[in-house]
């Protein structure tokens, strides 16, 4: 090390320590102390703040929603299905004529435009093509007060449930039925649509 | 909470000021402010040389980390390389925006008076000073910040590094480069210029 090092030496460690000496203005820690308070209250305010734009705007949005929703249903009613085969709720009968003999009162009902036969005894399972028979099954139970119409496609076989002749060569076809449902699940009638 | 937090905040570590500051804490502010202002204070007036724009500058750099404290991450440095590297940005910035280079006046005289070095001596002592400081102002900006964070500072290579976001090897490497230019001011300095001759 040469004296021009040691010098350099020297006089960087005068530097260094009147460097040293310096100190950060005061004024600058006030104002950040001032900031951190004032800035941390402003936040608190804020989040105490924003919980009710958001319950606003989210019960304005549901209202919206459920206004479009109603709107659009008015204007545009759901189609009917083409084909109601499983499980289809159809208009309900008039039940006078279900309570009732079928045969002592062979008026017909209307209900819903929708027209429903007087409903017959049953007799055989070809006899009761596009009328209502009452089923065998059914005797005896109560007259139901609101009964629905169930469409569906079922085994001739399984006719033979409901008290039903069918004989054994009709057995493996299949026919669509409508039933007359009670309130209480049970049928009462049935026909035979095809 | 914060009166209770007053009590602990000098032996509380950067990190723990850091998070305390973050939930609106004004003493962990002022503690950090206290631990690390004066570095960056420092560095940016030697670095531009004006007071109010050194102190304009560590409190934009507070400020900036008030308000986006995530970006610090104590894992990769501490706080205050972190704190003297925004600074730097900042100051850089400004000066490629304004030009300005303006000496440090303010302690043109303060020199050491402790010594019990005789006349010519001392002289020959304060005009290499001088010669040095004047030299540190005069370098280059990428070779002046070096000199004052490692040698007026005395932060570790390593420190340094992750300020100015350059490898170990650069920082020596522009240390060495600025002592040799200021060293060679050392040659007008007679004591100097006379050691020369004997040599």
């Amino acid at each position: 090390m040469n004296n021009r090092d040691v010098q350099l030496e020297e006089a960087l460690s005068v530097i260094r320590r009147e460097h040293q000496r310096i100190a950060a203005p005061q004024s600058t820690k006030a104002l950040l102390i001032r900031e951190v308070t004032t800035s941390f209250k402003r936040s608190k305010s804020a989040r105490r703040l924003w919980p009710k734009p958001i319950l606003l705007g989210s019960a304005f949005f549901l209202i919206c929603w459920i206004c479009a929703t109603n709107f659009f249903l008015a204007r545009h009613p759901a189609p009917k299905p083409e084909f109601p085969i499983s499980t289809a709720t159809r208009p309900q009968p008039d039940m006078e004529s279900v309570r009732e003999d079928p045969l002592t009162r062979p008026s017909q009902t209307r209900a819903h435009g929708r027209r429903i036969r007087a409903i017959r005894p049953a007799s055989s399972w070809t006899s009761n093509i596009g009328e209502f028979v009452t089923l065998p099954s059914s005797e005896g139970l109560p007259a139901p007060t609101v009964a629905t119409v169930v469409q569906m496609r079922i085994r001739r076989d399984d006719l033979r449930e409901f008290g039903m002749d069918v004989p054994p060569t009709a057995a493996p076809e299949t026919v669509l039925a409508e039933f007359v449902v009670g309130e209480d699940g049970l049928s009462r009638a049935v026909r035979l649509v095809r | 909470m914060f009166k209770r937090y007053r009590g602990r905040c000098e032996s509380e570590s950067d990190a723990d000021l850091v998070q305390v500051a973050c939930r609106g804490s004004g003493d962990a502010i002022g503690e950090l402010y206290e631990r690390h202002g004066a570095m960056v204070y420092r560095f940016t007036l030697r670095m531009c040389g004006d007071a109010s724009m050194a102190e304009e500058i560590t409190q934009e750099v507070f400020l900036a980390f008030l308000r986006q404290p995530h970006q610090f991450e104590a894992q990769r440095g501490a706080f205050s390389t972190w704190l003297c590297g925004i600074a730097r940005r900042q100051l850089w910035k400004r000066m490629e925006r304004e030009e300005s280079f303006v000496g440090i006046d303010a302690f043109e005289d303060q020199i050491d008076q402790e010594s019990s070095l005789g006349p010519y001596e001392l002289l020959n002592r304060k005009a290499a000073i001088n010669a040095v400081r004047s030299g540190i102002d005069q370098l280059p900006l990428w070779l002046k910040e070096v000199v004052i964070l490692c040698e007026l500072e005395e932060l570790t290579y390593l420190q340094v590094s992750l300020i100015l976001g350059v490898p170990i090897g650069t920082v020596r490497s522009r240390l060495h480069r600025a002592k040799a230019r200021l060293a060679a001011l050392l040659c007008a300095v007679p004591a100097c210029v006379g050691e020369e001759k004997k040599l």
